[in-house]
């Protein structure tokens, strides 16, 4: 089973030209309110079930950058883990609905497309390597980040079972990588999550 | 020497809250197309850093509609930056056509940078889960060595036996690693035309961003 995610504006043209170029057994429309009731949206439709293409229609708020990324993140996840594979294009919609399907299709490590008129060879295939975000941690960094407590003092950051050295690296390396800051203002070292590794580990925990 | 980027369409409103909020930022690199409209954008932001004491570079993005040539321009911009020792605080990555957004967000995931989006309505800068790690660490020095000999040869008939004979490595080790860049999905086989026998080694030409 594949399934195509596609963002989706207005334009049936971007969707149509996916659906023709990219192998899917599904399609998957995520768009803004509204776009549902125009006669683009009927047309692909149609087309699907010409095809016999299951369609399946996410409604998202498109002003809203992460409401977006965790929506379309959700839907790939549960198609991940039901061993599935899925394909995204971009192409569609505004801006912020393309950057937030980017942005899920990198953290989790999906082939990726852009489909448009202006590009000679189309579907235009992103750089987007098979391997997700956790899979780019290692198995320290990601234990790390799992189990510290804002605050933590440094020497307790971390799993219990493992050396001190192996706890100060992975919290030197995501220091580094800019997911934690280390404040000493108040005594002893505490460790605290930045708003990057905040969302990272949010990530992790889902 | 702090340098914060972004992308610049119409509104020089999605740029400011950036600037505002980065501490000791030294310079600003705003990426824009020619339309009549972010010109008047970037004239904004240049007379706010100008009152902020802070040097402004506009990079004109010669084809905003390209993604993969609009991110090259990102990218060189980056590495030239980096070359001088400047440290990138931020992207924003909220103004500029749909192209101009995704090359940035595409280029920050692959160099590691932190970047930002901002709310239409509160303006409130909404920072992005990316790992500042660069994406090319994904692949190894002899999966970039394969990579770059195939985008190389852009459109040539390369197999398994011309990368060893080529890059002087046992077949079994080019296997290794050509089956490793199939897992990845940085390269795909095909069966050569003719010859159903022969696997050609084929790459994309976006591949290319990962190794620049």
């Amino acid at each position: 089973m594949r399934t195509l995610i596609c963002t989706y504006g207005y334009r049936q043209d971007k969707i149509v030209k996916a659906m023709r170029t990219i192998e899917h057994d599904e399609l998957v429309l995520v768009t803004g309110k509204g776009n549902t009731a125009r006669p683009e949206y009927s047309r692909i439709l149609e087309l699907a079930r010409k095809f016999d293409t299951p369609v399946e229609t996410v409604i998202v708020d498109i002003f809203d950058f992460m409401s977006c990324f965790t929506r379309i993140d959700e839907i790939v996840r549960k198609r991940q883990a039901a061993k599935q594979s899925v394909v995204i294009n971009i192409s569609g919609g505004l801006w912020l609905l393309s950057d937030a399907a980017l942005m899920a299709a990198m953290n989790n490590g999906c082939e990726s497309y852009y489909v448009d008129d202006v590009i000679k060879k189309m579907p235009l295939m992103l750089p987007v390597l098979k391997v997700n975000i956790g899979e780019r941690l290692t198995s320290e960094q990601k234990e790390t980040l799992l189990e510290l407590k804002e605050g933590m003092s440094v020497p307790a950051s971390g799993s219990p079972d493992k050396g001190p050295e192996t706890r100060l690296r992975a919290l030197r390396e995501l220091k580094r990588m800019g997911m934690l800051s280390i404040d000493t203002s108040s005594g002893g070292p505490r460790v605290f999550l930045t708003p990057n590794g905040r969302s990272i580990t949010e990530w992790l925990k889902r | 020497m702090v340098v914060i980027l972004g992308t610049l369409g119409h509104h020089p409103e999605t740029l400011l809250p950036t600037i505002r909020s980065t501490k000791g930022v030294d310079e600003v690199v705003a990426f824009h197309s020619d339309h009549e409209d972010s010109i008047k954008a970037v004239e904004e932001i240049r007379r706010t850093c100008q009152m902020m004491e802070v040097a402004f570079l506009p990079h004109p993005i010669p084809d905003a509609f390209d993604l993969v040539s609009t991110a090259m321009e990102i990218q060189k911009t980056i590495a030239e930056l980096r070359a001088e020792n400047k440290k990138i605080a931020v992207f924003n990555i909220a103004g500029g056509t749909r192209i101009m957004s995704a090359s940035a967000l595409l280029v920050c995931t692959l160099e590691g940078l932190n970047a930002v989006y901002v709310h239409d309505d509160s303006h409130r800068e909404i920072p992005l889960p990316l790992l500042q790690i660069k994406y090319s660490d994904i692949l190894t020095d002899q999966e970039k060595l394969i990579l770059r000999f195939l985008l190389d040869r852009k459109g040539a008939e390369v197999t398994q036996r011309d990368l060893a004979s080529e890059l002087h490595l046992h077949k079994a080790t080019i296997n290794h690693h050509v089956q490793q860049l199939l897992e990845k999905r940085a390269v795909r086989l095909e069966e050569k035309e003719g010859d159903k026998r022969v696997r050609l080694i084929r790459v994309e030409d976006s591949m290319a961003l990962l190794l620049r």
